[in-house]
């Protein structure tokens, strides 16, 4: 399917590697805007009205939204470019599906709260949530992996490879930040072993965020916040 | 707690989505379809766990406490025309039984039986006690969750109504389509059906929150309800012509929208006039209407849950 890809994004967005995986892996090239979400562009605003964030991928001039949207819109209007992201058998595919809702109200939705909550107590209970959801994840890789190799989609990544893939440099700079393992090899040493193999790959040496970049970010961000607090 | 509403039975249609009990085992599933009370009183005398005695107990209250609406021979024939239509679309179709468990006023259960009804599949339904003890049937199936609804198709459980969704139109493939074919078009889909999660989870705050919480939560419903009118525009369904996924997704949060709108303090007529519109449209299907509840029978249902959480 021929047209011009544009992804609207900004390079620390685990949403947006998300996008950049799912483009990368099919082979697809595509322009890359980085937006300044303090300033966000017409182009940006006139795509995403509803939600007005990253990413949105644009193909042939129509806009795509949300995440989880555009990675399985590039496998639909890519089907037969590159490697499917969802496997064959409907059972299967429902069992990945299951998992990748999952993976965004459980882990990701309540990961993102910790940047939102206001007090330390708030924050250690929902993340003390976020590592009970990644616990019952690990059930959800061996079911979905079904033995067959160290990603959900076996042998080789899929979708919920690519939506969990592109929290993987948060998830190291919360270590490097915080000392808390979201990821921890005794716990959960499925998805230990999983970010290790998804590392090695090609797309991901390719595509992360360098996780030192993503470090001083977020105590930028910290910083800005705490200072919000104290004048508010 | 056992449930202490029946279900209500829906002004437009005779015959009623009514729970049938379940059975952990049957002879022939191919030939199931929706069965009216008086099948379901007969075939609960099979059984004498104590989920069916509950059950039966209920539902015989119901078949002396329910006194059908004004039945027009019309819709008598209608009816009847739709169950043998709907068992020719079925012969062939069902590979493998089909059990959905379910709770009567789940909006989320009943996308999995306006789904079920569009594409004539049959299905076993079966009503599951969720405010007091779960079945452990349901327990096994969605360990994760605990939660309903949960398609069991030969004994597999795909779960979260929308991926069921999905599954009916991936494992269905002679049935009439969910999803539109262009990708485009289904990426539009899947957002959409996506934010109509909304409504629910906004509307759940509007009723148990209150001071700046509930005004946070009505200006949210708003905002949803307006960005859903925009979608829609003068479309009859939001992928066109054609009845599908966002609608399914939607218009079981219809029966919600009057306590929303009391609670909330607004009117769906003013706030999205054409999904008020749409709302009408959609109920005048026969998967909607015999899937969905009267306003009425959910605003009791909302009263009831209130006094089990505790809230004014």
């Amino acid at each position: 399917m021929a047209g011009e890809l544009k992804l609207l994004g900004t390079w620390v967005s685990p949403f947006v590697t998300r996008a950049k995986l799912a483009l990368h892996i099919k082979g697809l090239s595509y322009e890359n805007v980085e937006e300044d979400l303090g300033n966000k562009s017409e182009l940006l605003v006139s795509s995403n009205p509803v939600y007005k964030s990253v990413p949105v991928l644009i193909h042939s001039g129509n806009p795509i939204c949300e995440s989880s949207v555009i990675v399985q819109y590039i496998n639909d209007a890519f089907a037969g470019v590159g490697p499917s992201f969802l496997p064959a058998d409907p059972y299967e595919r429902a069992v990945t599906r299951f998992w990748a809702v999952y993976v965004e109200d459980k882990v990701v939705n309540q990961w993102a709260r910790v940047f939102r909550v206001k007090t330390d107590e708030e924050r250690a209970e929902v993340m003390h949530q976020t590592l009970e959801a990644v616990e019952v994840l690990e059930g959800g890789l061996k079911e979905c992996s079904g033995g067959k190799g160290a990603f959900f989609g076996g042998d080789s990544i899929g979708y919920i490879d690519i939506l969990l893939g592109g929290l993987v440099s948060w998830v190291k700079a919360t270590e490097s930040l915080s000392g808390i393992k979201l990821i921890d090899t005794t716990k959960t040493p499925l998805l230990a072993a999983w970010m290790e193999h998804f590392c090695e790959l090609h797309v991901a040496k390719t595509i992360l965020q360098d996780v030192n970049a993503v470090v001083e970010y977020a105590k930028a961000l910290q910083a800005r916040m705490a200072d919000a607090a104290v004048n508010n | 707690m056992t449930m202490t509403h029946p279900p209500g039975l829906c002004p437009r249609s005779q015959a009623l989505a009514v729970p049938l009990i379940h059975r952990p085992r049957i002879d022939n599933w191919s030939t199931l379809r929706l069965l009216d009370q008086h099948d379901i009183l007969a075939h609960a005398t099979l059984h004498s766990s104590p989920i069916i005695n509950q059950s039966r107990a209920f539902l015989s209250s119901h078949a002396s406490i329910q006194s059908p609406p004004k039945q027009s021979s019309s819709v008598a024939r209608r009816v009847s025309s739709w169950s043998s239509d709907r068992d020719l679309a079925m012969a062939g179709e069902t590979k493998g039984e089909l059990v959905l468990l379910d709770f009567w006023v789940s909006p989320f259960g009943q996308r999995c039986r306006i789904a079920l009804a569009e594409k004539g599949i049959a299905y076993e339904y079966s009503e599951q006690e969720l405010l007091g003890k779960k079945s452990e049937l349901l327990l096994l199936s969605n360990p994760v969750h605990k939660k309903i609804p949960v398609l069991l198709h030969a004994g597999r459980p795909v779960k979260e109504s929308l991926v069921i969704l999905n599954y009916l139109d991936d494992a269905f493939l002679s049935s009439p389509p969910l999803l539109p074919a262009d990708p485009y078009a289904r990426a539009q889909a899947r957002f959409w059906a996506a934010y109509s999660d909304k409504v629910y989870e906004i509307g759940t705050r509007l009723w148990k929150l209150k001071g700046d919480a509930h005004a946070q939560a009505r200006k949210e419903m708003l905002e949803v309800l307006g960005n859903l009118d925009g979608e829609l525009g003068e479309k009859a369904f939001f992928a066109g012509d054609a009845f599908g996924f966002v609608d399914v997704a939607l218009v079981p949060f219809m029966p919600w929208l009057p306590s929303y709108e009391r609670y909330g303090e607004f009117s769906l007529a003013e706030v999205a006039p054409r999904v008020a519109a749409w709302a009408a449209r959609c109920g005048e299907r026969e998967s909607v209407a015999k899937s969905l509840y009267p306003a009425e029978k959910v605003d009791e249902f909302i009263t009831m849950l209130k006094k089990v959480y505790g809230i004014e």
